[in-house]
């Protein structure tokens, strides 16, 4: 995530502002295919991860002005992707648990007592059952290949916070794990 | 197995957590544009939608739903209020009704484009039922009916919007399972009016969630 081509960057920026929409172009071709890749981890669906890219974007572009550069760009934009994706997150989660009928939650139920699910299937429903902010932070360290500092900035935390919210996610698969595989027990 | 073998393991793993396809970029770019371009428009022919909302408590908003009943059915004779085009937003904040209106507006958008969200990600996935969808739509459908009757609506970007959203709920609301070629037709509808865009371009950001550089 860091600055790789600073100087260039920043006269992009200065272009984007001043309207030249092949500068947002560029800036756009540079960053999106992270935060698209974010978006997807995170949300699961196509659908939302390009509606959450794109509100990144848009936001970016409109708040342009107030970027003062005294971080990297990449930073104040995923500053931005971060809160985008959890908002989306807890206004569909919101919604669903509220529209969530009785046939449904017979359906989740069945699919909860499906017999063996594989190991990789099951890491996947314990990843999906961390709360947001634990789970934003592992995808980003652990599959995504964001530092501890990354982290941070975009989530506007501390980076031993970061730190401590992947060693208490880790702990909470290996937990969900250990039942499943034996192997894996702590 | 090791404690640092088990977080490779878990690390190589997790790798195929939601595995992204390749970025649509071409795709998001040309929404982008439309949004952008849409909003420059509207910013130089119409006075902005731009809702206090954040200033005041949620909790209030289903108050004012009342509230917005009654100035509906209190209006001289129930005629409606002529609509102003690039009026002073000061002056109109000024007024309590149109305040309680833009707040109740705002927090109906919001639960529409959060509705929209959801039934494009899942109609096509053939998880939803009717149960699903139905009452939701035809209760977000009534409300926007009653925002859109409101005399006391004056911003013309926003009923346009209401416009764009009561004809997408109205598909929606008489959609059925049956007829699931029907699908596309309202997903298309969506796309073109670029009504998820509008929305949320007309739906204030909520508190900060993060601090970094004002960039929320």
């Amino acid at each position: 995530m860091g600055p790789r081509r600073p100087v260039d960057e920043r006269q992009l920026i200065r272009r984007a502002i001043d309207g030249d929409p092949t500068a947002e172009r560029a800036l756009y071709d540079g960053h999106v295919d992270r935060v698209y890749r974010l978006a997807y981890r995170m949300t699961g669906e196509d659908d939302l991860a390009q509606d959450c890219t794109q509100d990144t974007f848009i936001r970016a572009f409109d708040r342009l002005p107030d970027f003062r550069g005294e971080a990297a760009f990449s930073t104040w934009l995923h500053a931005i992707a971060t809160s985008v994706v959890l908002n989306q997150l807890r206004k569909v989660k919101r919604f669903r648990s509220r529209e969530t009928d009785i046939e449904v939650a017979d359906r989740m139920a069945t699919s909860e007592r499906r017999a063996n699910p594989d190991l990789k299937e099951k890491l996947t429903e314990a990843i999906d059952s961390l709360p947001d902010k634990y789970r934003m932070v592992f995808v980003m360290h652990d599959v995504e290949g964001y530092t501890h500092e990354e982290i941070g900035a975009a989530l506007g935390t501390k980076t031993g916070t970061s730190k401590a919210q992947l060693f208490r996610a880790r702990a909470k698969l290996r937990d969900a794990l250990a039942a499943f595989a034996g192997e894996w027990a702590v | 197995m090791n404690e640092e073998q088990m977080e490779q393991a878990l690390r190589e793993m997790a790798a195929g957590y939601h595995a992204p396809p390749e970025t649509p970029r071409e795709e998001m770019w040309a929404r982008i544009e439309v949004e952008r371009r849409g909003e420059a428009t509207r910013r130089r022919k119409a006075a902005v939608i731009h809702f206090p909302v954040w200033r005041v408590a949620a909790a209030a908003a289903a108050v004012l739903v009342a509230g917005v009943a009654i100035g509906r059915f209190s209006a001289p004779g129930g005629e409606h209020v002529e609509m102003v085009v690039g009026g002073t937003p000061d002056v109109e904040l000024a007024s309590e009704s149109q305040v309680a209106y833009r707040v109740v507006a705002s927090e109906h958008l919001s639960n529409v484009e959060t509705f929209l969200t959801v039934f494009r990600a899942e109609a096509g996935t053939g998880r939803l039922t009717e149960a699903d969808y139905l009452p939701p739509a035809r209760r977000l459908l009534f409300q926007t009916r009653i925002l859109q009757d409101s005399p006391i609506a004056r911003d013309l970007a926003l009923k346009t919007l209401l416009d764009d959203v009561e004809l997408i709920l109205a598909q929606i609301a008489q959609f059925s399972d049956d007829r699931p070629g029907d699908l596309e037709f309202i997903d298309q509808g969506i796309e073109q009016r670029g009504v998820l865009l509008k929305l949320r371009s007309a739906i204030p950001a909520g508190p900060p969630q993060v601090s970094a550089q004002g960039a929320l």
